[in-house]
């Protein structure tokens, strides 16, 4: 018989670690710390060692002597024995579960800490995508970001975080796990920086997907409001796009949600290890996914807050311009006209005092020079005084058949005179419409002064309003005159463009250019019968 | 021989204009203010008006006009102003023509005659 109980009792170990240096004795009889450069504590040794030991149950048996009892108290001694060690290994798995959720929950509130810091919408993505991702937390190898885009008719990819396969995969994670990075400095990247993986980021990019498709995975996690762990997703019809696009059958899916509003989805794969996605992981995920919601919306926020504040300053800057602008306008008339007339004097003494005299007298060349110079002057003075004419028009609420009926009334007593007949035939249910009191009236006495100047014997002006679509006013007026010819009657808004005798051709131009201004169309056509008619298209209110 | 009312605030302007309408025949009567235009206007057989406008739209230029081409419906008048602005008053277009004013008295001169004519 060998010295050696590992031997005698065939107990498959190459050395025994209970043994006594030379002796055959139990570990357990030997209680001494710092055996065999092992140290673990009595109840440890029983669990983890001698209860598989055959020769530590020939031990408890040999005790137990020649009785039946004895042999019923070794027996409930080892089932004891064996009860305490599952229960000592379930608490031992427990602890190492709850060790790893703290582990988790560090990490979530590293990244949440990490969120809080920025509130730039590129940096936010980024943060979250590499959370997903991070080693230390949900260690899934991809990461995609989809949200809404500005419509809200479509959910589009606009982030990735991952490697494009093994190789880079290996040569990343061998580089984070020896780098000294921490969580932050890894999210918490400059800018330029962020843009990640190319492939991934390409990848992201190509997904777009209608919210009108309601089959598809992404849009019935958001409906739905849960998380899908999808496996097969090249056999699922609401999948399978996404497994063409990302190359992958087995993806989770999560919403993201911030105060009820759907902002869109995360997903994540484990396309490079192939590791199964777990429920654990789904559920982590979603605890994830309510932070994530949140910093997305407060980004966007901020970036819309951002938006509208630049486009408040642009206004300002534009306003102090205008302002600045209207009050050297009006420097420029005054200025223009107090020398104008002035001018007016001198220039017209000189002309006069050329005229009165004789030729050749002295001074005449002198007063020629001074006569032409202050004509010149004069140019200058004009061409300033046009410039600060125009204005754009200032759009108030209200009443076109008051315009209308104003200015019929300032041209009654030529109406009178001509023998003209008016008829006005109100038939448009609403007419208030946004017009420039100045401007507008302009067009309608530039009409009418037309019509009296074709009807110098009498005649019949008519001014009918109707409702068109979609929402507009069209007022019709036409006279009883000569009329105009096709060839003039599509020219007849062009400037300077007059067959009256004596017009100057700008009435008409200036009247399509104030339509304009009020969003309207004007367009002038013959009258059945002799006439013209113009027909004018203003938007109601 | 025509009579022409000329209405300007500025006397070298009105010592102008009635040097220049005499020298060509027409009686010339002048008025400084918007009252005095009035007076003249009721008391006068006036032919023809030259009317100066102002920059600013109350200075009753405007009121002037309407108050003109009410009491006589065929006088014509011209409006003669140191401001191009006016032009797109629609109140402006009751006058006959509309004239910006210029030491060269050429314009003005060949309207009166035109108008007086028709």
């Amino acid at each position: 018989m060998s010295t050696k109980c590992w031997e005698d009792r065939n107990c498959q170990q190459k050395e025994c670690p209970v043994r006594r240096r030379g002796g055959k004795h139990c570990w357990l009889s030997e209680p001494r710390p710092g055996f065999d450069g092992q140290y673990l504590p009595f109840r440890e040794r029983l669990y983890r060692h001698c209860r598989s030991c055959s020769y530590f149950h020939d031990i408890i048996e040999r005790g137990a002597g020649r009785r039946a009892d004895d042999h019923l108290i070794s027996d409930t001694l080892l089932k004891l024995l064996d009860e305490m060690g599952s229960f000592h290994e379930e608490v031992a798995r427990s602890n190492r579960a709850l060790t790893e959720n703290i582990q988790n929950l560090a990490m979530l509130n590293e990244v949440t800490k990490a969120l809080q810091s920025t509130l730039d919408l590129k940096q936010t993505l980024h943060i979250i995508l590499t959370g997903v991702t991070a080693a230390e937390i949900l260690r899934l190898n991809r990461a995609f970001l989809l949200l809404f885009d500005d419509s809200r008719k479509n959910l589009v990819g606009v982030m990735a975080v991952g490697p494009t396969g093994p190789e880079e995969a290996t040569k990343i994670w061998a580089e984070l796990k020896s780098s000294s990075a921490s969580f932050k400095d890894l999210a918490m990247r400059p800018h330029h920086e962020i843009d990640g993986n190319e492939y991934v980021n390409r990848l992201a990019r190509e997904i777009k997907v209608s919210v009108d498709d309601y089959d598809n995975v992404a849009i019935r996690a958001i409906s739905l409001r849960k998380p899908f762990l999808v496996s097969d997703a090249h056999a699922s019809p609401g999948a399978k796009g996404f497994a063409a696009v990302l190359k992958v059958s087995n993806f989770v899916i999560v919403p993201l949600i911030a105060e009820n509003e759907p902002l869109g989805v995360l997903m994540a794969d484990n396309s490079i290890t192939q590791a199964p996605i777990e429920q654990s992981d789904l559920t982590l995920l979603e605890i994830f996914a309510g932070q994530v919601a949140s910093a997305i919306r407060n980004a966007k926020l901020y970036q819309q807050l951002q938006m509208n504040m630049k486009e408040l300053r642009q206004s300002q800057d534009k306003l102090i311009k205008a302002e600045k602008m209207a009050s050297i306008g009006e420097i420029a008339t005054t200025l223009a006209h107090e020398m104008r007339t002035p001018l007016v004097s001198i220039g017209g003494f000189i002309n006069s005092m050329i005229k009165q005299q004789p030729d050749n007298r002295p001074f005449e060349k002198q007063f020629r020079i001074i006569s032409s110079e202050i004509e010149r002057l004069e140019a200058v003075l004009s061409d300033t005084l046009e410039m600060a004419r125009f204005k754009e028009p200032e759009l108030v609420k209200a009443d076109i058949n008051i315009i209308i009926d104003d200015c019929l009334k300032l041209l009654l007593p030529e109406f009178e005179d001509k023998k003209i007949e008016i008829k006005a035939l109100y038939n448009c249910p609403e007419h208030q419409i946004w017009l420039d009191k100045l401007q507008l009236p302009q067009v309608f006495f530039n009409i009418f002064k037309n019509a009296i100047h074709a009807m110098p014997s009498g005649g019949l002006l008519q001014i009918e309003t109707q409702k068109t679509e979609p929402n507009n006013i069209e007022i019709k007026i036409s006279d009883t005159g000569p009329g105009i010819s096709s060839d003039h009657i599509d020219r007849i808004f062009e400037p300077r463009f007059t067959t009256k005798n004596g017009g100057s051709g700008i009435g008409l131009a200036l009247s399509k250019k104030i339509i304009t201004n009020h969003r309207g169309a004007i367009k002038a056509e013959p009258r059945p019968g002799g006439g013209i008619a113009f027909t004018i298209s203003i938007p109601l209110i | 021989m025509s009579t022409i009312l000329v209405v300007d605030d500025e006397e070298n302007i009105r010592i102008l204009y009635q040097q220049d309408f005499t020298a060509n025949g027409y009686k010339v009567i002048c008025a400084a203010t918007l009252d005095e235009a009035k007076r003249e206007f009721s008391r006068n057989q006036v032919d023809l008006v030259v009317l100066d406008l102002k920059l600013t739209a109350h200075d009753g230029g405007l009121e002037m006009l309407r108050w003109m081409r009410e009491t006589n419906r065929k006088i014509p008048i011209i409006i003669n102003t140191a401001y191009p602005a006016y032009k797109t008053d629609f109140s402006s277009w009751l006058a006959d023509a509309y004239i910006v004013k210029s030491s060269n008295l050429d314009e003005l001169k060949e309207t009166v005659e035109k108008l007086l004519n028709q």
